[in-house]
């Protein structure tokens, strides 16, 4: 979980920052990362602030589309917990806490463990929201480049790990070759949840899975 | 009294592909379920990984980073494989 907490925070001062330029205050924007918490969804809300609400909430489902097979993955490994508890614990997971815990396998998380990633990830985006408003950065955008060369790093070292076993190796290329050729298509939100439960469903089907 | 209203419709849409799926699992699932359950988690990073490392990539050198960790992954731990990618990716960057 650690080496995702810099990169996240780095984000949130991103964030913050470019609320700011849109016009948006910064009380406004750390209340948007506390209620929403995803980043794809509050920065592309930020370009269509002004659209009416039933279209913010449209764009921001669609972009949010991979959490639902993610929290589906989880959940089953949850299955013990009522299903009350099971949706609230769902409600904390974001890519970098799914990534991590992915790798334990879901039957060895526990919800003690779900709640540590929460509030890393959780009050590094918050906090990197409000000091970003704050300070008013200004960024220059090969460095935000490089921040998120960061992050893509960290995800194809863990899906590369993930993906060791005969199918998962299978799923894993045909869901990268699939959400990449979807997402001229999609949002990229879209792609990754068409192209990972597809790869899967099909390896799934025809392969079986042998570990 | 808009801005509350966005927020909100925002987050509506962020929390149900979380919530929903959380509601509706069984606690029983079968086992043809659950196996594939294990797969779709690897394919979604996978799916995921390919993106942004695609948004990464503006020149072939920018693709050397990304193998270099994932050959190194399959050699060393996840976290050294990590630190070898940073390096190579600030080594990509610095070199022009």
């Amino acid at each position: 979980m650690v080496p995702f907490v810099p990169g996240n925070f780095v984000w949130g001062l991103v964030y913050g920052a470019a609320a700011i330029a849109y016009g948006i205050p910064v009380a406004d924007a750390t209340v948007m990362s506390a209620a929403i918490w995803s980043a794809t969804a509050q920065l592309a809300a930020l370009r269509i602030w002004n659209e009416p609400p039933l279209t913010l909430f449209a764009t921001s489902l669609i972009l949010s589309l991979r959490f639902a097979p993610m929290a589906m993955a989880a959940a089953a490994g949850l299955r013990q917990e009522p299903p009350w508890r099971r949706a609230a614990l769902m409600c904390l997971i974001a890519d970098a806490s799914f990534v991590s815990l992915a790798r334990l396998g879901w039957a060895r998380v526990e919800p003690g463990r779900l709640l540590g990633t929460w509030l890393a990830l959780y009050s590094t985006w918050v906090g990197g929201t409000l000091l970003g408003g704050l300070i008013g950065l200004s960024v220059d955008p090969r460095w935000l480049g490089l921040a998120d060369s960061f992050t893509a790093v960290i995800f194809v070292v863990f899906a590369v790990d993930l993906c060791r076993s005969k199918a998962g190796a299978f799923a894993g290329v045909a869901a990268a070759v699939g959400s990449i050729a979807l997402s001229n298509a999609l949002p990229a939100g879209a792609a990754i949840s068409v192209a990972g439960l597809g790869a899967s469903l099909l390896v799934a089907g025809t392969l079986g899975v042998r570990r | 009294m808009r801005e509350l209203l966005v927020i909100l419709a925002l987050a509506a849409g962020v929390l149900a592909p979380k919530i929903i799926p959380g509601l509706v699992i069984p606690r029983r699932l079968p086992a043809s379920v659950s196996e594939w359950l294990d797969l779709a988690g690897p394919a979604l990073i996978a799916g995921l990984a390919a993106l942004a490392a695609a948004n990464s990539i503006n020149t072939a050198k920018d693709v050397v980073p990304f193998a270099v960790a994932a050959l190194a992954t399959l050699r060393r731990r996840p976290f050294v494989a990590m630190l070898v990618g940073w390096a190579a990716l600030i080594a990509v960057h610095l070199g022009g």
